[in-house]
C-alpha cells in the first residue's frame, strides 16, 4: 500500500480487556475515541541488545528483552470528552489495571495494545495557546497489527 | 449476527464521545450498548438507570383480630354470646372472668 500522511488518525481507550490477545480479542471490544488529538506517537518494539565480544572475531549481538515502548499523544484539553474522561481516569488508577488502546491509521489499519496511563498533566502557555494535555502511555503488550481491509 | 446488547444508563454529567458524535445530557436515561457503557461508566459518566417501579397497589385491609386489654366498662368480663359459646363447647367460665385470658376449663364446686 502507498504510504500516507497522518491525517485521520485516531487513538481509542477501553477500560475492558481481550480474551486472547489477537485480533479477534481485541476487535470484540468496545472502544472510545479519545478527541482533540493532534499528535499519537511511536508505536513498535525494541529489543535490548545483548553484546557478547570474541577474543576471535567480531562482536556478537543478540536480542534481549524486548521493550514496547511508551507513546505520549497530546490533545487539546476537553473535560466533556468521554474518552479524555476515561484517560485521565486511567492516570489517576493506582493500580496495575491493564486499559486497552486503538489506534487506527487513515488507511483503515489499526493497531491494538494494552498498556497503563502514568500520567494526564495539563499545560497552559501562552495567551495564544491552547489548553493542552499530554498523557504517557506505557505499553505493555505486543502490539497487534490489523492491516486495512 | 445479532445486535449486541444495549443497557439503560443515567447519565451523571453531560459529555460527548467524539468517535460516535453522540452528545450526551447529564440526567438522561439513554440505552447504551453494554461494552461502550462499561467505558462510560468506567469514566464516572454514567451508572446504571434504577429498574422502573411498579406503582404500589393499595393493600387490601385485612381484618385482624385485637385483643382487648381491660373489660369494656360495665361488664363482668364476660358476654352472653361468649357464655353460650363456652357452654356450647363445654367449658365454664368463672364469672368475672377476664375474656383475654386463654379459655381454660374450670369446673366450679357443687354447692350443697
Amino acid at each position: 500500500m502507498a504510504s500516507s500522511t497522518a491525517a485521520g488518525s485516531a487513538l481509542a481507550i477501553s477500560a475492558a480487556n481481550p480474551a486472547t490477545q489477537d485480533a479477534p480479542g481485541y476487535a470484540a471490544l468496545a472502544f472510545t475515541e479519545v478527541g482533540q488529538i493532534d499528535k499519537i506517537g511511536s508505536i513498535g518494539g525494541v529489543f535490548a541488545k545483548v553484546e557478547f565480544k570474541l577474543l576471535k572475531g567480531p562482536i556478537q549481538k543478540h536480542k534481549g528483552s524486548v521493550d514496547y515502548g511508551s507513546i505520549q499523544p497530546s490533545m487539546a484539553n476537553d473535560e466533556a470528552d468521554a474518552g479524555q474522561t476515561l484517560m485521565r481516569t486511567a492516570a489517576a488508577d493506582a493500580t496495575s489495571k491493564l486499559y486497552s488502546f486503538m489506534v487506527t491509521y487513515p488507511t483503515g489499519a489499526k493497531r491494538y495494545f494494552g498498556g497503563r496511563v502514568f500520567g494526564f498533566p495539563e499545560a497552559t502557555d501562552g495567551a495564544d495557546s491552547i489548553l493542552m494535555a499530554t498523557s504517557t502511555i506505557e505499553i505493555s503488550t505486543p502490539i497487534v497489527k490489523v492491516a486495512a481491509s | 449476527m445479532t445486535a449486541p446488547a444495549k443497557k439503560k444508563a443515567h447519565v451523571i454529567s453531560s459529555f460527548t464521545d467524539a468517535g460516535t458524535g453522540e452528545s450526551f445530557t447529564a440526567d438522561a436515561t439513554p440505552m447504551i450498548e453494554a461494552g461502550v457503557f462499561a467505558n462510560y461508566e468506567a469514566a464516572g459518566l454514567v451508572r446504571a438507570a434504577a429498574a422502573e417501579r411498579k406503582p404500589r397497589t393499595p393493600a387490601k385491609s385485612k381484618a385482624t383480630a385485637t385483643r382487648r386489654s381491660t373489660p369494656r366498662r360495665g361488664s363482668t368480663g364476660t358476654s352472653d354470646g361468649a357464655r353460650r359459646r363456652c357452654q356450647q363447647v363445654g367449658t365454664q367460665r368463672a364469672a368475672g372472668a377476664r375474656t383475654d385470658r386463654p379459655h381454660r376449663i374450670t369446673i366450679p364446686p357443687r354447692s350443697g
